[in-house]
Order: structure tokens, then C-alpha cells, then sequence
């Protein structure tokens, strides 16, 4: 009984130390982009470190007992009698009790105060889910309709997050937060992005929904781009929606009425004539399923997250939306639905 | 049995001839859709609307075919014959037919739950197979979005339904009576219902796929599953249906094991697994109304046009969220809990060893019921619940490890300088320790509210679940399977197939889900068909290692089916263990014991000087009446333990 406690022990010590230095020298953890998310990353590698002495402790009975304890064939005698009545039942108990009460201040309440933390931000970004895509306003910026979530770096961002039908779930592996997005609610997701990058360089930079919503669940997902403050102004400059044409139509007026329904536009190609002034009707025929219409250079242009040419809000069927723009510079564009570009998409030609 | 009276022979020999009981089920049960449907139509075109809606037809026609089909499959034979003064028939055959058909023998009851929930495994376990198919691919998978969902559904519920069931409904119902020395549950016929309701559940989830099936997992949060296909309706009577066999379930274990227990079977020499059953059963009955009353509220969302849960008419999805984990987070005990009582019961076994602080094991377990109604929204840390929610929620979940701890405890003790038998069981069973240790340690990170922000809803989460329900539970179900096969079919299973099944099966679940972990951290959440191109390397790995693990079954099928056929007879007591059910023939007889048993000592005293037997079988009629078992007059003293 005691060389095996000693075997056990030592074991136990090995396993322990080879477990800390594997825990704290090798890094498992993905690149960190905000502040919340080293809070986050902190509270984990300390629950690792507080965990591999449990784990080997463990580790060190099961492989004791497996080595040396095993019967050869079927056992002739019974093993000592040990009821595990007495202290030690007590001293079990009261050990794992102040381990748990230690884990759940330390990091447990400890770093959820700090993750919590909602401090008077730089930006504001409100953030619509919907089948299946992403809505992004800057609201104090005038920006709307973009479809990559732009931020600057070191400034302090709010993240307004509801939902326009089902639930959704707010993610950025990256910034390692997330929220649901809920229909009737606003949840709330406040941090500071502490380095550059873009996802084309790094798949976490997403705004990733991580809450099952149907179909196309899984491509609900947009481009996160952080940037300096001066590429943040002049990306803002870009995309602020400029003030809505008035006057009288240029050139003549083409008259298009499209039907959004079952997932489907019923025209998938429009001619229109240079120098025209195109006034268009979406008639989103689908129940609760938002639809949209918006216009890009190319197919490939709208997949990198440029912003359209022009276009309609995402809105909830069934709804009748308008729009008046003048045709652009001859050539082929493509249109299609921000949330269904899968089916729902077709091709602007200006002659 | 006092409905017995005379045998009609409808059986005949042949296969059709054992089939007529679930005909005749189909048929009436076909026949009540057909009535309920059609009355639907009639009073939906009386009231103007069209006669056939898929949503509420179905859901009507189907209530009344339950009751068709139940009634069909015997309930009329065993309860309403008698009820209204007709001649009443006798249990059907004594040979494989008996398998099919309304019986209330709780042995046969057990094999039927076991088999049915095999079954069930191994379909649920294609499905996985065909979910790491999909994800070997990362942006161009096999299978198109829609049905990538409703696979990754199906097989999230049939897997669910099979942890429920598959141990308490098989070997609860199979050794709990014996082990407590009774001759059957408390409520035979009742046990029967229990497991009849259980086909039609099955049958609801395939054909729902014919209407569309269900995209919204087993979790089916609204307003999704308001609002999407037709088969989601199918689903909510499925667990609505469910449910009721799994409440009635626990009421019968419960007052079994209050009332039937053999004299001097006091509480303190119950066997660990019926002390897991007894808390499992408090667990079922008191919280499974919640996840059935939640379905409720969703089909009645659909087609009543209630809105418990669409926020656009003033409902509350969130609401739905706090009923459905009420129950579906103590149900993860409910698959836990019999798991860790097998576990401790073969470990002492085969560690030839008294079970390690056999008393705070129980209060460990009567812990984690008591604690277990109060952690629900750990599940709902990211769902934008009010944040106030946060603290308390991260407090009693990370209490619940304390009782789980006192399972440790137990465990480790026992197997600590045993005489450790390395049969199959007990290889399953050490397994468990160690699985269910990465499973419950990964759980405090989810505790853990900071950390849980990021991990919620990502593999992480995924390979956590996988740790506590196949390494706790699956691993034990099968250390129960080799444990008592000799006892169920009175032959011996193969050894090395059983050591070549447990091998395979340990290496490539713990290669299949650690680096789940890995890709959590990393950025992928659940429930895509399709993720990031950088986190292909990682699925290839994953989804090779689970095409081993799918494999590893093979050796298990192989097994039982070779030794059911060929296998060596088996002694009364092949393992030597001290528990009542070695004390009978393999199989036991009928009703259980030739002669009532009486129990004079502790089940796990082994190497004990001077103990008495656990129990020993009395002369008929000495200290015991001659009909009903329960204890009659003071029991023989009890060791103090």
C-alpha cells in the first residue's frame, strides 16, 4: 500500500509538471483581436492550469491501479477490505468543495465583472440577424447597407444586436464575444479591437451567427475588417449614404416590377437602355423571410464584401419596397438578394 | 396474474404469426389517424376553411391513433377486456414471439427497450457517420444545406432518446426488481405502455422527413420551430409522446423500489445501480412535463395560433429557452446517473472490493437530483437573458461538481489496490472514470461564464456533451451490456471480440473528440454544413477518426449475434459477484426466483471477514407470506455501514 501511494504520488507529481509546462509553453489558443477576448483568454488558461492537477491525479490512480493491480486470469482472493468509511470521505469533500468555491470567484465571478463591463463607446454599430445575412448600420455615421462589418482599431465599439426573425447569434471568433440575437429584444455586446487585420487574412475575423436559424445557417456569415482611424474615416466617407436624388429623371424611365417569392426573383435578367432612370418595385411575396435587392460591379465584387452600387434595405415579407436610381455606365452588372445570393440573383445590363 | 385466463392461439408458428400484435396495432392505429384527421377536415370545412391542413390534421389524427394503436397492440386485451367483464386473455408465448407483443413480464419488457434502443444507436450513428462525410469537405460538401440540417437533427434526437432509454428502460427494467429480490415492477402493465409508446415516437421522427423533416436540432428553439417545415409538427408529438413513456417510467421504478423490495433489502444494502435508478426516476418524473408542455406551447403555436413564443405578437422566444432546459438539463442526469451506477456496480465486481464510501456515493447522487433543477440557464449564458442571471447560474452549476466529485471519490476508492479483473465490463467501466473526467472538467470551462461566452454554441460545447453522454453513459451502457449478457441470454459473449470492441472504441472516440476542442477554440461553431477553408485539416482528422469509432461497433455486432447463437452456456454466477441476480439461473425464471429471497447483508462486502451473503433464497413460506414479497415483519438486522 505504501510503495504504491509512492508510485502513485510520483506519478502524479510527473504528470502534474509535464501537464504545466505543456499548459502554460504551448499555445492552444487562436490569435486575440480585442480586449475582451484576452480577459476571456486569461480566465481560460488559468482554469487549465487549475485543472491539470485534477486531471493527472486522476490519470495517476487509473494507470497504477491498471499496471499493478491487475488480477492474472480470474482473481483467487478478494482485494483488502477498505469500506472508505472515517476522514477521508470528509477530506475529499471539503477539498473539492474549496477547489469549486476557489474556481467559481477566481476566475469564475472575478473576470465576468470585467467581460460585463459596458463603458460609454467611441461607435456605435447596430446589428439586424435575418435569414440569413447580416444587417450593419452605423447610425451616427449615416452608413448603411454595407456588407463588411468595418471597425477601427483601439476605440471602443457597442454592438446593438437584435433580430428580424428567428434567433441568431452573434459571433466574432476573433473578438471571442458573442450574444444572441433575439426578435423583441436588444442585446448588447460592448469591446475594444486591439490589432488590424481583415478575414481574408484570418477566417476568424467574421461575424459568424452561431445560433442554428434554419437553411443556410451556416453561410450567415459577413467580413470583419479592423482598420486604422484613418482608413476608418475615409471608409466611412465612402460609404455614407448620400443625401436622396431629387429633382426630375434625366433620361427616360424604365419601369421594373421584380417578385421575390419561394426563395426565387421570377426576372433573373434586366436590359435597360444608358442615360435611363430605372424605377423599380420589389415585391417580397415570401411571410417573414427578408428579402432585398442590390446591385454590383460583379458576382465577385458583392462575395468580397463591397459595398452595392445601390440598393434596398433588408425588410421582412411580405412588403412592397420602391427604388429609383439612374442606370449606370453601360455594361453587365449583377444583382441579387443580400440574404438568399445563393437562388436569388441575376444580371443588369445597361446598353 | 389476475387477468390470465385462457390463450387464444392467434399466434400461430410463423413470422406472420408473431407479427399480429403490431399488425393489429398498425391497423387500428391507422384507423384512428384516419378518423381523427377526417373529423378535423370535416369541422375545418364546416367552419370555411380548407378541409386538409398538414399541421393540425396530422396532430389530431395522430393523438387518436396513439390511442388506436395502443389499444391494437394489446392495451384492449390487458386492460379493457377486463374493465368491462370480458373474458380476458393470457399472456401470449413463451418463445421469441413474446418479444413482440403487450406483455407485462419486466424481463421481456427490458430486452425490448434494449434492443429497440440498439437499433436506434446504430441507425443514429450512420447519421453521424454521414455528418463527418459532409464535413470533410469545407466549402463544397455532399449534401445541400437543407439536409445537412435535418440529418444533424434527426441525430441529435434519436441519439437523446436512446441516452433517456436505452439504460434505464433496458437494464432499469431488466435488473432493478431482481436486484431489490421482487418478482416484477410494481405496475406491470403500466411498464408495458411505457415501452409501446416508444414505437410510434420512432415512427413520427422517420416520416417526418416525408413532410420536410426538421432543421431547428433537438433543441428546437422558436421562433424557428414556428415557422418552419410541417415536419417540426411531427417532432413536438414525438417528444410530447416521449415523455409520457419516460415520466410513467420513473412513477414505476419509484414505487418499486419504495414497496418491493425483499425483506431485509433496507436502504443501506441497495444496490448502487437500483440507488441510480431510484434517482434518475425522481429526475423523470418531476421535469420531463417541462419539455413535453414546451413542445405543447409550440404546436399550439403553429396551429392554434397561440403566440407563447412569436415576439411580433407579443410572445416571448426566450420563455421557451427556460422551460425547455428546466427539464433538458437535468435530463443530462438522467443519462448520466444510471451510467455512474453501473459503473460503481462493476467496478466493485471486478475490483473484488467493497464499493469505496458506498454512502456518500448515494449522497452524491441524491446531490446531484437536488441540485440538478437549479442550473438550467447555464445554457442560456449567450442567449441575452437578463445579465443579473449570470452570476447565480455560474454559482450552482459549479457547486453540481461537488456531489459529481463524491462519484469520483467512490470510484477511484474502489478500484484502488483491488484485484482488478480486466474483463470487457470492467474495461468499459474504467473507461468511464477516465471519460467521463475529461468530460466533466471541460464542463467547468462552460461553467464558467467569460469562457463560456466564446465556447458556447462551438465544438467545444460539441465535444463536451460527446465526453459526459457516450464516455459516462454510452461506455457504461455497453459495460452493462457484456456485464449481464451470460444473466439475459444465458450464454457467455466473446471476450476478445468484447476486448477488441472496447479497445477501438476508447482509442478512437478520445482521437475523435479532443480535437473538437481544438477546433471550438479555433472557430468553429456547431451546427454548419459548411465552415472556414483553414479548418479543414482538423475535420479530416476528426471525421477519419470517427469512421474508426463507426467501425468499432462492427466488432460488437459481430459478438452479440455470434455469441447469442453460439456463444458457451453460462453458469448462474459466471463474475462471482455477491448481487441477487447471480443468485438465479441464466436466464432467470419466470417471475424471477424459485423461492422468495431474503437478504441478510451488504451487496459489496467482498473480502469482508466474517460477512454475510448478500442474500440468500428462503424455503417457500419461512418468515415470508406465501404471495407478495414485500417485507413481512421486522427484517433481519442490518450491519452498520
Amino acid at each position: 500500500m505504501k510503495r504504491d501511494l509512492a508510485i502513485m504520488s510520483l506519478l502524479w507529481l510527473a504528470l502534474t509538471v509535464a501537464g504545466e509546462y505543456l499548459a502554460t509553453q504551448v499555445d492552444i489558443y487562436p490569435a486575440v483581436m480585442s480586449d475582451k477576448g484576452e480577459e476571456i483568454t486569461d480566465a481560460f488558461r488559468l482554469l487549465v492550469v487549475m485543472a491539470v492537477p485534477v486531471f493527472t491525479m486522476v490519470i495517476a490512480v487509473l494507470v497504477v491501479s491498471f499496471i499493478f493491480h491487475r488480477a492474472r486470469g480470474e482473481p483467487q482472493e478478494d482485494g483488502p477490505p477498505i469500506q472508505g468509511r472515517g476522514p477521508f470521505p470528509v477530506a475529499w469533500f471539503a477539498v473539492t468543495a474549496a477547489l469549486t468555491l476557489t474556481v467559481m470567484i477566481y476566475p469564475g465571478l472575478t473576470s465576468l465583472a470585467k467581460v460585463l463591463d459596458d463603458p460609454a463607446p467611441d461607435l456605435v454599430v447596430k446589428v439586424d440577424g435575418l435569414q440569413w445575412t447580416w444587417s450593419l448600420t452605423y447610425p451616427d455615421l449615416n452608413v448603411t447597407g454595407v456588407r463588411e462589418l468595418v471597425l477601427p482599431v483601439d476605440r471602443t465599439v457597442r454592438f446593438e444586436i437584435t433580430s428580424r426573425d428567428v434567433l441568431h447569434s452573434f459571433w466574432i471568433p476573433a473578438f471571442l464575444m458573442k450574444i444572441d440575437a433575439v426578435p423583441g429584444r436588444t442585446t448588447v455586446v460592448t469591446l475594444k479591437p486591439t490589432e488590424t487585420g481583415s478575414y481574408q487574412e484570418d477566417s476568424t475575423l467574421r461575424l459568424q451567427c452561431a445560433e442554428l436559424c434554419g437553411l443556410s445557417h451556416s453561410r450567415m456569415s459577413v467580413p470583419v475588417r479592423v482598420v486604422t482611424q484613418a482608413e476608418f474615416d475615409s471608409w466611412v466617407q465612402e460609404n455614407a449614404r448620400a443625401p436622396q436624388p431629387t429633382g426630375t429623371p434625366a433620361g427616360p424611365v424604365v419601369e421594373f416590377a421584380l417578385v421575390a417569392y419561394n426563395l426565387l426573383f421570377d426576372v433573373t435578367e434586366m436590359n435597360v437602355p444608358a442615360g435611363s432612370t430605372v424605377k423599380l418595385t420589389v415585391d417580397n411575396q415570401d411571410k417573414g423571410v427578408s428579402h432585398n435587392w442590390a446591385l454590383y460591379e460583379s458576382e465577385e465584387a458583392a462575395k468580397s464584401g463591397e459595398a452595392p452600387i445601390v440598393g434596398t434595405p433588408l425588410e421582412v415579407g411580405p412588403i412592397k419596397q420602391e427604388l429609383t436610381f439612374e442606370a449606370p455606365d453601360p455594361g453587365a452588372y449583377f444583382f441579387r438578394c443580400d440574404a438568399h445570393p445563393a437562388t436569388m440573383k441575376g444580371t443588369l445590363t445597361v446598353e | 396474474m389476475t387477468h390470465a385466463a385462457e390463450r387464444p392461439d392467434h399466434n400461430g408458428g410463423s413470422l406472420l404469426g408473431g407479427t399480429y400484435w403490431l399488425l393489429r396495432g398498425a391497423v387500428w392505429g391507422i384507423t384512428g389517424f384516419g378518423v381523427g384527421a377526417g373529423l378535423t377536415a370535416i369541422a375545418r370545412a364546416a367552419a370555411g376553411e380548407d378541409a386538409w391542413w398538414l399541421p393540425m390534421n396530422f396532430t389530431l389524427g395522430y393523438v387518436v391513433g396513439l390511442i388506436g394503436w395502443l389499444l391494437g397492440v394489446g392495451m384492449w386485451e390487458r386492460w379493457g377486456r377486463e374493465w368491462f367483464g370480458l373474458r380476458t386473455t393470457e399472456e401470449g408465448s413463451e418463445d421469441w414471439r413474446r418479444y413482440l407483443t403487450f406483455t407485462t413480464d419486466h424481463k421481456v419488457i427490458g430486452v425490448q427497450y434494449l434492443v429497440t434502443f440498439l437499433l436506434l444507436f446504430l441507425f443514429a450513428g450512420l447519421l453521424a457517420m454521414v455528418i463527418r462525410l459532409q464535413l470533410l469537405e469545407p466549402q463544397d460538401p455532399v449534401l445541400s444545406d437543407g439536409t445537412y440540417n435535418r440529418v444533424m437533427s434527426l441525430h441529435g434526437i434519436i441519439m437523446i432518446a436512446v441516452a433517456v432509454a436505452s439504460v434505464v428502460g433496458g437494464f432499469g427494467n431488466y435488473f432493478v426488481p431482481i436486484l431489490i429480490g421482487a418478482r416484477d415492477v410494481a405496475f406491470p402493465r403500466m411498464n408495458a405502455l411505457s415501452f409501446w409508446l416508444v414505437p410510434p415516437v420512432a415512427v413520427l421522427l422517420l416520416a417526418s422527413q416525408a413532410a420536410g423533416g426538421w432543421d431547428s436540432g433537438w433543441t428546437a428553439y422558436p421562433p424557428l420551430s414556428v415557422r418552419n417545415a410541417a415536419g417540426q409538427v411531427f417532432f413536438n408529438l414525438a417528444i410530447i409522446t416521449f415523455g409520457l413513456s419516460s415520466i410513467l417510467g420513473g412513477l414505476n421504478f419509484l414505487v418499486t423500489i419504495f414497496l418491493m423490495r425483499a425483506p431485509g433489502m433496507t436502504w443501506g444494502r441497495l444496490p448502487i445501480f437500483v440507488w441510480s435508478m431510484f434517482a434518475t426516476s425522481w429526475l423523470a418524473l418531476t421535469f420531463t412535463q417541462f419539455f413535453a408542455a414546451a413542445m405543447l406551447m409550440i404546436t399550439l403555436d403553429r396551429i392554434a395560433g397561440t403566440s407563447f413564443f412569436v415576439a411580433e405578437e407579443g410572445g416571448k422566444p426566450l420563455l421557451y429557452q427556460h422551460i425547455f432546459w428546466f427539464y433538458s438539463h437535468p435530463a443530462v442526469y438522467i443519462f448520466v446517473l444510471p451510467g455512474f451506477g453501473i459503473t460503481l456496480e462493476v467496478l466493485a465486481h471486478f475490483a473484488r472490493k467493497p464499493l469505496f464510501a458506498y454512502r456518500w456515493a448515494v449522497g452524491g447522487f441524491l446531490g446531484i437530483v437536488a441540485i440538478s433543477g437549479i442550473v438550467w440557464a447555464h445554457h442560456m449564458f449567450v442567449s441575452g437573458m437578463d445579465n443579473k442571471l449570470l452570476a447565480p447560474f455560474l454559482v450552482t452549476t459549479e457547486i453540481i461538481s461537488v456531489p459529481t466529485g463524491l462519484v469520483f471519490l467512490s470510484a477511484l476508492g474502489t478500484i484502488w489496490m483491488g484485484r482488478l479483473w480486466l474483463k470487457t465490463p470492467m474495461l468499459f467501466a474504467m473507461g468511464v472514470v477516465f471519460n467521463f473526467l475529461i468530460g466533466g472538467i471541460t464542463g467547468i470551462f462552460l461553467a464558467d461564464v467569460p469562457t463560456d461566452i466564446n465556447l458556447s454554441d462551438t465544438y467545444f460545447v460539441v465535444a463536451h456533451f460527446h465526453y459526459t453522454i457516450i464516455g459516462g453513459e454510452i461506455f457504461a451502457l455497453f459495460a452493462a451490456i457484456y456485464y449481464w449478457f451470460p444473466k439475459i441470454t444465458g450464454r457467455m459473449y466473446n471476450e476478445r471480440l468484447g476486448q477488441l470492441h472496447f479497445w477501438t472504441m476508447l482509442i478512437a472516440f478520445n482521437v475523435t473528440f479532443i480535437p473538437m476542442f481544438w477546433a471550438g477554440l479555433h472557430g468553429m461553431n456547431r451546427r454548419i454544413a459548411i465552415y472556414p477553408e483553414d479548418l479543414q485539416a482538423i475535420n479530416v482528422f476528426i471525421s477519419s477518426a470517427g469512421f474508426v469509432l463507426g467501425a468499432s461497433f462492427l466488432f460488437f455486432v459481430a459478438n452479440m449475434a455470434y455469441s447469442l447463437v453460439r456463444g458457451p452456456r453460462a453458469a448462474a454466477d459466471p463474475w462471482r459477484a455477491r448481487t441477487l441476480e447471480w443468485r438465479v439461473t441464466s436466464p432467470p425464471p419466470v417471475e424471477n426466483f424459485p423461492a422468495p429471497p431474503v437478504v441478510t447483508g451488504h451487496p459489496y462486502d467482498y473480502g469482508v471477514p466474517g460477512a454475510a451473503a448478500h442474500g440468500v433464497l428462503a424455503i417457500a413460506g419461512a418468515s415470508v407470506e406465501a404471495d407478495g414479497w414485500r417485507p413481512a415483519g421486522p427484517a433481519p438486522e442490518e450491519s452498520k455501514r
